[in-house]
């Protein structure tokens, strides 16, 4: 295991047509820092122990490891789409995923690319004894796509299906048309896609230097710089598409259906607020008073730069305006019905669902890259537990208060 | 740190009785062993973000005179229901799961005030429950099951604890919970919950464990209190350190029933000196064989698992095929171990399936809920815990071979439709 305090390096990357493996130069500073000291606030999930920023290549930010013989590495990369390109993150994040399975051989290791409103996150979880060849499946997810791997004509394909299920959905129709009226489009552009456009996607955002690396192991810098390689694309990237005109997005068709449908949505002021997923819980519980044959539901959408709050609901022509009050009405009856129990209850059941699902090495750094990409953050995964572990019914009535909403939108006769 | 003597009894000896002692030694030598409330704790750090507390007590459901009348459950949903209402309000959660040899409760918590969660569930778990606490689970299991009575699946899995345990079949099903009282539990609970009889592990992040304590002057001290008698005994009680195998001669039951399915058990016992770690491996590699990705046509679905039973452990293959594939599965689910006892992996190919074993298993052992099953575990059969990383890479096609020669006669349940031709 590594000694010391945080260790922050500089290393200068090796030429791309070098073989040799990289050496770290120029200086090293130790911050006093105890990994083994006194808990904080910060300390509910690891930090990195050693955090080494590549001249022109991604920060490596290495956490410190049990003696489990396990080791997790995620590469985060920051990914925004032209409007042409919408849906393009997502290509390039499941032929990755794609890839790097086939790869997975007998080293039975457990790989993911996955994209979010900020980027793709590559993920790979193995024996630590295999580190060099879990960096060598992380350097195949993040290497450029090719057009002969992961089956792109199939991948787009489902894509395709699965833009048409959300546009024969009554309920996803109306999520799409609620985010309209938020300003979030949420139309696809695979229909349109090709290979060169997502080649082009990969080439402008898998560059080396906008990478952050999350490593746990506890093998030294060196080792791990060694198995990681050289990693994404080391070429100029592409120019990229600001001055294309915006594609013209028709109107998809209203779907048909025999019941009334209503939405309501109501937007915060930051994706990483934990006091949206606790709203979503209390706006559940008042859900069950609804007129005979009639659904109702809530969901939490993660937007780039906030959160969404949509409720859905259908109802005969006899119930449809009680659902629709009820639905528009839902967030005001939580405000005026929430009662201290009733917040720490659902604050305290979110942050136990949160810590349950941080169950392996890779899951806590799923939970730190995912809060770093929404805020740059390395210690807001950890301020966000906290921040749950200790929410009253005063910060839940002040972030009810500070809403924007509600909009909403109606489907059906 | 010091160590402490401690009677074994003499009813315990052979095998058994020397990993038991082991044990009782272990529990009390092992670093980051210490006492609760009297209570054996292991405690071992995970990378991840929640504590859990394993707690094992040796009542199953085969468990002395109490063989399948459910009261083993119904106790265990009763503590697990009063635990967690003393709980509310706290960032912690109880669930339990009862075996055919112990009942194992998992306490989830954050890793800030886990230590308090866990003085509350388990005062209230090694507390008699409250009369209201079982009425409630009682009535919710009055209504599912009826439900479930008289389903295919229960009969099987009642058919197939009869073919493991030598007992009749109406035994080991499930008995109505409504004729089981309060008092049952409450016996129950007065005979086979003893915190000196139980055992725990503690698992999760490093930070948030008693890991700085554990040389700490007075730690030793504390171990001083564990009733290491009692846990050998229950180590005894549990049969996981039993000596043997199970049974010595297979059997076939073939049990016809006018269903849509046909239900699949194969059992072979293991003898109880097969080192651990190559069982696990040899399982695998049966696992892999017969679960084949993407599985074949006409799966409903095949588990490979190490089970305990009473009288020691068995290798368990239970699979639900559509009735023509069925005849045809057995066939070569019988074959596929015969073959790998009789030519196990050896050179590139052992070396390769040793790998992917190894990962598997640590990717398994690093979430802390299994791992503090298999901690558990550890400790009863060998009154250590294994290095997974280390045993894994000293597993030779040797050794595994013998893991192999360990495998005994299987039993074989065939529960469904007439088969045709088997």
């Amino acid at each position: 295991m590594r000694k010391g305090g945080v260790t922050v390096g500089i290393l200068r990357p090796r030429p791309p047509s070098s073989r040799a493996v990289p050496f770290l130069v120029a200086w090293s500073l130790s911050i006093a820092s105890d990994p083994a000291g006194p808990v904080d606030a910060q300390d509910l999930l690891p930090s990195p122990d050693t955090i080494i920023r590549l001249v022109d290549g991604p920060e490596i930010f290495l956490f410190p490891a049990e003696a489990t013989g396990v080791a997790a590495i995620r590469v985060f990369v920051p990914v925004t789409e032209h409007p042409v390109e919408r849906g393009a993150g997502a290509v390039v994040a499941e032929l990755a995923e794609r890839r790097m399975r086939g790869a997975v051989g007998s080293t039975g290791a457990d790989v993911s690319a996955t994209r979010s409103p900020w980027g793709i996150s590559y993920s790979v979880e193995g024996a630590e004894i295999d580190l060099d060849f879990l960096g060598f499946l992380i350097r195949t997810g993040v290497a450029a796509p090719s057009p002969g791997d992961g089956n792109l004509p199939e991948i787009l394909v489902l894509s395709r299906e699965e833009a048409s299920r959300r546009e024969e959905s009554p309920e996803e129709y109306l999520v799409a048309r609620l985010l309209t009226e938020l300003g979030v489009t949420t139309a696809s552009a695979t229909g349109e896609l090709r290979f060169a456009g997502i080649r082009e996607l990969w080439a402008r955002t898998h560059v080396p230097g906008s990478m952050a690396v999350f490593v746990h192991t506890s093998a030294e810098p060196a080792v791990v710089l060694a198995a990681l390689g050289i990693l994404g694309n080391r070429d100029p990237p592409p120019a990229g598409l600001d001055d294309l005109p915006h594609p013209s997005i028709a109107a998809s068709g209203r779907p048909s259906t025999i019941r009334r449908w209503h939405g309501s949505v109501w937007a915060d002021r930051s994706p990483a607020d934990p006091r949206a997923e606790v709203l979503v819980r209390l706006i559940a519980a008042r859900m069950n008073s609804g007129p005979d044959e009639s659904v109702m539901a809530v969901r939490l959408l993660t937007l780039a730069d906030r959160s969404a709050i949509v409720v859905t609901g259908a109802a005969y022509p006899r119930g449809a305006n009680t659902v629709r009050e009820l639905l528009r009405g839902i967030v005001d009856r939580v405000r005026e019905t929430l009662t201290e129990q009733e917040v720490r209850e659902a604050a305290r059941e979110a942050a136990l669902e949160r810590w349950t699902r941080l169950d392996r090495p890779a899951a806590v750094l799923r939970a730190i890259t995912d809060a770093y990409g929404t805020t740059g953050e390395l210690a807001a995964a950890s301020e966000r537990l906290r921040q749950l572990e200790s929410l009253g019914l005063a910060e839940m009535l002040e972030y009810v208060e500070t809403l924007d909403g509600p909009r909403y939108a109606d489907l059906g006769r | 740190m010091t160590t402490r003597a401690f009677p074994v009894p003499a009813a315990i000896k052979g095998f058994r009785g020397r990993a038991l002692a082991v044990l009782a030694l272990a529990l009390l030598a092992q670093p980051g062993t210490a006492a609760g409330q009297g209570v054996p704790r292991y405690v071992e750090a995970r990378a991840t973000g929640a504590v859990v507390v394993t707690l094992t007590v040796p009542v199953g459901s085969l468990s002395g005179s109490n063989v399948s009348s459910g009261t083993a459950s119904l106790l265990a949903e009763a503590l697990v229901a009063e635990a967690n209402r003393r709980l509310a309000g706290r960032t912690a959660r109880v669930e339990a799961s009862v075996g055919r040899v112990s009942t194992r409760f998992q306490l989830v918590s954050s890793p800030t005030g886990w230590d308090a969660a866990w003085e509350l569930a388990s005062a209230a778990i090694f507390s008699s429950p409250p009369a209201a606490r079982f009425e409630e689970v009682r009535s919710r299991a009055v209504a599912a099951a009826a439900f479930s009575d008289g389903s295919p699946v229960e009969e099987f899995e009642a058919e197939l604890t009869a073919l493991l345990t030598g007992r009749a079949a109406r035994q080991a099903r499930a008995g109505d919970p409504a004729s089981v009282s309060f008092a049952d539990v409450d016996a129950l609970h007065r005979s086979g919950y003893r915190s000196s009889r139980a055992l725990t592990v503690v698992t999760g992040p490093g930070w948030a464990l008693p890991s700085a304590g554990l040389e700490a002057p007075g730690r030793a001290e504390a171990s001083g209190t564990v009733d290491s008698a009692a846990v050998a005994e229950m180590g005894a009680n549990t049969g996981i350190a039993a000596v043997g195998a199970p049974w010595a001669t297979g059997r076939r039951s073939d049990l016809r029933r006018n269903v849509t399915a046909s239900w699949i058990g194969l059992a072979y016992p293991v003898q109880s000196d097969v080192p651990r770690t190559e069982l696990e491996f040899a399982a695998d590699l049966v696992r892999a064989e017969l679960m084949p990705d993407p599985p074949r046509p006409s799966t409903y679905g095949v588990d490979v698992a190490i089970a305990e039973v009473p009288d020691g452990t068995v290798v368990l293959v239970r699979a639900a095929f559509h009735p023509d594939r069925a005849a045809r599965w057995i066939d070569d689910a019988l074959a596929t171990v015969r073959e790998l006892r009789g030519a196990p992996p050896d050179g590139t190919l052992f070396l390769l399936a040793r790998r992917a074993f190894r990962a598997r298993s640590l990717l398994a052992d690093a979430n802390g809920s299994d791992a503090g099953l298999r901690i558990s575990d550890d400790l009863l059969r060998e009154g250590r815990v294994r290095r997974l990383g280390s045993e894994i890479s000293a597993v030779t096609p040797e050794s595994l071979a013998r893991a192999f020669d360990g495998l005994g006669e299987p039993r074989v349940l065939v529960f469904g439709p007439s088969l045709g031709g088997w």
